[in-house]
């Protein structure tokens, strides 16, 4: 195990640094020069190379990605090109909205997910069961803003029971103001997540139920509910739990919808004005935390895949490379 | 020639208008409400959220809504209307050459921080526009003064190199901004009637009422904007009534689920911004007045604003916008007529048609306008490949590397035709007697010579169709309808809000 953990977090930190480095040329790549965000119509020559030189434009695109790995590697991520402020900062203050959604939201699904999809394969034979797995299906193929737009009309705009969208100008200050202005995105990222996670369960559950060793343990005297207690949620979870690691990293990704529907002041939103900007500092900077937290994520449900299931324990332990 | 307002004299005429009790102070418009509440709170709701707090930094159109009259105050002012008056000025005189502008401070003027106004901080934030890495709009205007002195702590004296008939109206777009100020992107400080509060980036700007300011106290407490990204989503928080009012609709879409309903007023005003199909008048055949005059004329261009705005918005067929003082109505100039355009076409010597490349911004309206056009031009014979680029590939390959045919682009500011004066510009627009036109009304000494000078030199470029302008976009403010009070032109983006009142 803990050399399987050495090569993991070599991998981990190797995937980083590709990650960096695509994510600086691919900037690039795109056409357009990032100065031009700060110029107006009328801009005049002198202007626009005060504009580059301010945003080091004018440099070789070598120097600026040296320039760049410096900074992170000092934990500093820039100054924004048209707000002047830090980027890393400004980072912090948004994950205090896009963490919360996105690890409330994961929680929430993870739970209704592991019962409706336990129901739906134990029942899969009734009614109720295909029902579960039937709507799970519809919820994938809804679109995430779609749901967003319902939600606002049915709870802001017809019932008036929650509002249409903003959060609180005092951030947590009242935790529960902060909380009802995350209940209709909550719910959205809820309803997406579940149908999809839903589905996995099930085949999981479905295979488990199938099994030799479940039919050796009711064979003994064991009731269905204890055989699967005891010996059929280990193995159903592993392979629901790389799933989880992906579904949280697209999550996260996925918010920018829900945040642009409900006018949330997170990461997602810090992106889009970045890219309409050409904001190469806020870019980089949400980019690369975003990748952290994806590549940390993927890490750990591998790390927890291992400590729940012996066998890829014992496996990676040894010859495996 | 002297321009002086006698301070007694306006004095007069104030006492007398509270007297009749028609002072509206400000945009004017105001129309006071029966049971106004002087501490309320306004929700503003907006599409432009600053990039920074400060305009020579590339705060972008949202720190002009935000600031410009309310938190940050100049020595002229741009009204609702497009006329200029003084503001922090008290007074100012012109010399008999026109050569030398002095300004005379209102007294008793502050800044939020406590610190009174002085010549000084009017010095320093001219310098502030016209330093070198400043990104101030119009600053290439200003190359014009040679010289800014504080005569003393109240008397402000600018020295142009040339006449400048339109130095008082420049001086509404220069700050005045606190030097102690150590951030102007992130912190502000100026003398308006609202002091900056806090900025939540990526969702509210809040204002809060200057109890000290030197004017009249503004009619609400508190006036926060905020922010969308999704013009859906501002919709929606005025029909909840999370917000009393959005800015600038800028989708006639919008608008439909707030007709005929009793709880919302619609109001429309007259913007500054213009639709323009630009041409690169430098390469053939748009280097032949024929050949723009024939595509003015084969576009039918009330049909164009009735599909892009559902009949709302303005036809104007020039540059000039209502709202600027050398207006005249130049619609029927290059009328809608496809045969005209025919014939256009065949005495240019392109009677079989052709074809260019229309570069068109990849945001709205312009890919809707551009297809319009498309189907408009094919009935005369002329092919449009459209091209679709960023914003970005717009300023990079249009404006800095003229390398384009034509483009679609809306321009914002008001007084902007003076741009055909200047063969470098993007269109390229290259006629001497504009160009002397210009130039001398800029000379001129008196308004009215300015005016009749740039009407006709806009007669000429409307004539040769220098470019064609398609619409004038409308101005539509939606307001809760117990909100009075705002301004509804909205004139260079500007958003005075010290006049809102909530019943």
């Amino acid at each position: 195990m803990a050399s399987y953990l050495v090569r993991r977090t070599a991998f981990l930190l190797l995937s980083f640094a590709a990650a960096m480095l695509l994510i600086f040329l691919l900037l690039r790549v795109l056409p357009g020069d990032p100065a031009n965000a700060l110029l107006s119509l009328d801009a005049t020559d002198e202007q626009i190379a005060a504009a580059r030189a301010q945003v080091g434009s004018d440099q070789p695109i070598g120097t600026q990605l040296l320039n760049w790995v410096g900074d992170v590697a000092r934990l500093d991520l820039g100054t924004s090109f048209t707000s002047g402020t830090a980027v890393l900062p400004e980072i912090t203050s948004r994950l205090g909205v896009t963490i919360p959604l996105t690890l409330i939201s994961f929680v929430i699904s993870v739970a209704l997910a592991s019962a409706l999809g336990y129901y739906a394969a134990v029942r899969s034979h009734t009614r109720l069961g295909v029902a579960v797995a039937a709507v799970a299906q519809v919820g994938i193929a809804v679109p995430v803003f779609w749901i967003g737009i319902l939600l606002v009309w049915i709870f802001a705009l017809g019932l008036r029971l929650l509002p249409s969208g903003g959060f609180p100008r005092e951030d947590w200050a009242d935790p529960l103001d902060a909380l009802r202005s995350l209940l209709l995105p909550i719910c959205t990222i809820v309803i997406v997540m579940t149908a999809s996670l839903v589905r996995y369960v099930r085949s999981a559950v479905l295979d488990v139920l199938d099994s030799d060793y479940l039919r050796n343990a009711q064979a003994l005297g064991a009731t269905p509910g204890e055989a699967f207690r005891r010996h059929g949620v280990r193995n159903a979870s592993v392979p629901v739990i790389s799933i989880l690691g992906i579904e949280l990293a697209s999550t996260l990704l996925g918010t920018v919808v829900v945040e642009s529907v409900f006018t949330l002041p997170g990461l997602g939103s810090m992106l889009t004005k970045a890219i309409e900007t050409h904001d190469y500092p806020s870019i980089q900077g949400v980019l690369l935390v975003t990748t952290f937290l994806v590549l940390v994520i993927g890490f750990a449900a591998d790390i927890v895949q291992r400590v729940v299931d012996p066998r890829l324990r014992s496996s990676l332990s040894g010859a495996h490379a | 020639m002297r321009l002086r307002l006698a301070p007694s004299l306006a004095g007069i005429l104030a006492a007398g208008l509270l007297l009749t009790g028609c002072a509206g102070g400000g945009t004017g418009d105001a129309t006071t409400a029966a049971s106004a509440d002087t501490a309320a709170s306004i929700e503003v709701g907006s599409l432009y959220e600053p990039s920074n707090l400060s305009n020579v930094d590339a705060g972008g159109q949202g720190v002009t809504e935000a600031f410009s009259g309310n938190v940050y105050e100049s020595l002229m002012k741009l009204d609702d209307d497009g006329s200029v008056t003084p503001l922090l000025a008290e007074d100012y005189s012109v010399s008999d050459d026109g050569l030398t502008y002095t300004f005379t401070l209102r007294d008793g003027v502050k800044f939020h921080s406590g610190k009174e106004l002085t010549a000084d901080d009017v010095v320093s934030s001219f310098e502030r526009v016209t330093a070198d890495d400043s990104q101030a709009a119009r600053k290439s205007s200003y190359a014009v003064v040679s010289d800014v002195e504080a005569t003393d702590d109240s008397t402000v004296t600018f020295t142009l190199s040339q006449r400048s008939i339109s130095f008082p109206y420049l001086m509404a777009y220069v700050w005045i901004v606190n030097p102690d100020l150590a951030d102007a992107k992130t912190d502000a400080d100026g003398t308006g009637p609202y002091s900056f509060d806090e900025w939540q980036r990526g969702s509210t700007l809040s204002l809060v009422r200057n109890d000290d300011y030197w004017g009249d106290p503004a009619k609400n407490g508190r006036v926060t904007f905020h922010y969308f990204t999704d013009a859906s989503a501002e919709s929606n928080a005025l029909l909840t009534g999370e917000i009393d009012l959005i800015t600038s609709i800028q989708s006639p879409d919008s608008l439909t689920q707030f007709e005929n309903n009793e709880d919302f007023t619609i109001s429309e005003g007259t913007s500054t911004t213009k639709e323009l199909l630009a041409f690169n008048d430098r390469v053939a055949p748009f280097d032949d007045s024929r050949v723009r005059r024939a595509i003015y004329s084969a576009v039918d261009r009330e049909k164009l604003l009735d599909a892009i705005w559902d009949g709302r918005g303005t036809l104007i067929g020039s540059m000039v916008p209502p709202t600027d003082p050398w207006y005249e109505d130049l619609t029927s100039l290059n009328p809608y007529d496809p045969e005209l355009s025919k014939q256009l076409l065949s005495e240019a010597g392109l009677a079989d048609g052709f074809s260019f490349t229309l570069s068109t911004p990849n945001y709205d309206p312009h890919p809707a306008v551009a297809e319009f056009l498309q189907s408009e031009l094919a009935k005369v014979g002329i092919t449009v490949d459209i091209k679709v680029i960023t914003a970005d590939e717009w300023y990079t390959d249009v404006y800095q590397n003229l390398d384009f045919e034509a483009t679609l682009q809306e321009h914002v500011n008001d007084r902007d035709v003076v741009w055909y004066a200047n063969p470098d510009f993007y269109w390229g627009y290259d006629n001497a007697e504009v160009q002397e036109l210009v130039a001398s009304a800029e000379q001129a000494e008196t308004t009215d010579e300015q005016t009749e000078d740039l009407k006709k030199a806009n007669e000429i470029i409307a004539t040769e169709a220098a470019s064609n302008w398609l619409y004038l976009y409308p101005q539509i403010v939606v307001a809760s309808s117990d909100v009075t009070g705002f301004p509804v032109n909205g004139l260079n983006s500007q958003f005075y809000v010290y006049n809102i009142e909530k019943a």
